[in-house]
């Protein structure tokens, strides 16, 4: 019991070597001190020399991590609305879209088919497609980034879970493909309308290339529609 | 600069897009490839805890050399503490040497090449469409137009001249057969044939439809090059028609293609091999009257001992497209 760290021996300075042998647990009582946030211990790690700040003044977890709950909603309702009130979003995050992911998932695994891997590498080589391909059809000067486009791909891919929840309840029917169609083109539009939207923030003119650029997106959430539908 | 600014973290775009140039748009594409995804899905390590220094190289990798530490730091928004801030522009030399590697990728004389030939409208698409599915109609000249750039001889792009060749039709309508083939396997359940194994859909299927694909229209390069260069060899002049177009004359069977699987989804085996006949003649016509342009706009006079077996290689290409579609297309 003597020798025995407990967890009333943390908040004691590291400075007391009375407990022997405690390197690993100072480390760890640093970020566990609710209380003691005067404590700034140095660190004797090559490089790091400028000190951390105390536990007071670091922001909150969601904000740490990025995670922006407003914009998320604020984009999930877009893709709600058809598109129509895309315009104000134009940061991509991805912790939306990995929410939806993994509903996705969830919808087909409910029915029997577990396909998480699948949709997930589908997610990221058709986003690196479509990144590569609107950057060829608009131009030099024209790009919308990787990660934008795995944005609005996760965002799109709200319609797929509906479609996936409809056919397990209701199974393979005419009402199925019917859903499927409409959830298609819903995804189409929503993301045709992000990518105009940001392109436009870039002034370039995509008028001449509308349907272009929204056709590639029909073939993309086909596929995932597919998934639904076999 | 305050760290804790309320910026999104992960507005890359709006971070990146600051500086307007189509440099920095060459900047923003390669960054965008593979940096701001890794960063995205890395993801920032809580300030609490100083001693994941893998955390912080991943933060580095991802986002950027010495100059753009700030813009880094920005771009990740409220997310660091100081400390990994001076991790990020400790590593900055490495990271730039890292980022310009990448940067070459969407800069580079490769993209401008390919550029060419996705510079399309939705105009051009229709008329080519058009072209393609009924060459018999139409009325104007088949060569391209040429224009004089400095610098050299160049044809203009795809958006101002109908005969000009292009990438996009070619990869969307290869990506419409690899979906609508899919769609047929998974729809076959409701034909009599198959009731008893279910649907035969699965994604390895489409994955072999994707391979299946690209064989083809490598065979189909393939096939026009060797037509080029047996051409070519009696010639004294070079005829050299760049990869790229035998790509797009090669990619553009999968129009037909993908007709004539539409057409058998709704017409039966009777109307899915008219479409293949019709397809197959089309295309036929189609790369017969193209090559005969490419090869005269060449030669500065037509000598005539060799345009006999110039007609029957044209005529051997046309025929060639019958056994391709064939065996694209069998999938009922």
């Amino acid at each position: 019991m003597n020798g025995q760290p407990s967890w009333s021996d943390y908040g004691q300075q590291p400075s007391q070597g009375g407990r022997g042998g405690q390197g690993n647990l100072n480390f760890v009582s640093t970020s566990f001190e609710p209380g003691r946030a005067q404590s700034q211990p140095t660190y004797n790690t090559g490089g790091y020399t400028s000190a951390t700040t105390s536990f007071d003044d670091e922001p909150p977890l969601l904000e740490e991590l990025g995670i922006d709950i407003k914009s998320i909603f604020k984009k999930t309702g877009a893709v709600f609305s058809f598109g129509s009130t895309a315009d104000g979003s134009l940061d991509s995050d991805l912790s939306g879209p990995i929410v939806f992911v993994f509903g996705l998932g969830f919808s087909h695994m409910l029915a029997g088919k577990v396909l998480f891997g699948l949709i997930i590498g589908w997610t990221i080589i058709t986003s690196l497609g479509m990144s590569w391909l609107v950057n060829m059809l608009v131009g030099p000067g024209g790009d919308i980034g990787m990660h934008a486009c795995c944005s609005i791909l996760g965002y799109c891919l709200v319609p797929q879970i509906f479609l996936a929840l409809f056919c397990l309840l209701v199974g393979k029917s005419i009402a199925c493909s019917a859903l499927a169609l409409f959830s298609i083109l819903w995804s189409t539009r929503v993301a045709s309308r992000f990518v105009t939207v940001r392109l436009k923030a870039k002034h370039i003119p995509v008028e001449e290339q509308r349907s272009l650029l929204a056709y590639p997106w029909l073939l993309v959430f086909s596929m995932f529609a597919l998934l639904s539908l076999y | 600069m305050d760290p804790y600014a309320g910026q999104g973290p992960y507005a890359m775009g709006g971070g990146y897009g600051a500086g307007g140039s189509a440099h920095q748009g060459g900047f923003e594409g390669g960054g965008g490839m593979g940096g701001e995804f890794s960063g995205g899905l890395g993801g920032p390590s809580p300030a609490g805890n100083p001693y994941d220094s893998t955390g912080v190289n991943m933060n580095m990798n991802a986002n950027g050399g010495q100059g753009f530490a700030k813009e880094a730091g920005n771009i990740l928004g409220s997310s660091f503490s100081p400390l990994a801030k001076t991790a990020v522009a400790a590593y900055g030399e490495k990271a730039q040497q890292f980022m310009q590697n990448r940067m070459n990728f969407f800069s580079g004389p490769l993209t401008k090449t390919l550029q060419y030939y996705f510079n399309v409208n939705t105009k051009y698409v229709v008329n080519k469409m058009r072209l393609l599915l009924c060459p018999f109609i139409h009325k104007g000249s088949w060569t391209r137009i040429p224009e004089q750039v400095p610098g050299g001889f160049h044809f203009k792009p795809p958006r101002h001249d109908l005969n000009a060749p292009d990438l996009y039709i070619p990869a969307m309508a290869f990506n419409t057969y690899c979906v609508l083939s899919s769609l047929i396997y998974a729809y076959s359940s409701a034909s009599s044939a198959v009731k008893a194994s279910g649907s035969q859909f699965s994604p390895e299927k489409f994955g072999q439809l994707v391979w299946a694909g690209l064989f083809i229209w490598a065979l189909e390069v393939c096939l026009l090059k060797t037509a080029m260069y047996i051409l070519n060899s009696n010639q004294p002049s070079n005829i050299g028609v760049p990869l790229f177009d035998l790509c797009a004359y090669g990619g553009y069977i999968f129009v037909h293609v993908t007709t004539q699987v539409f057409v058998g989804m709704f017409a039966g085996h009777m109307g899915y091999y008219v479409a293949l006949a019709w397809g197959t003649l089309c295309m036929g016509v189609f790369l017969v009257k193209t090559f005969k342009r490419i090869l005269y706009s060449q030669t500065r006079q037509a000598s005539k001992q060799h345009s006999k077996r110039q007609s029957y290689m044209l005529l051997g290409i046309a025929m060639a497209q019958l056994p391709l579609a064939y065996w694209l297309g069998k999938i009922q």
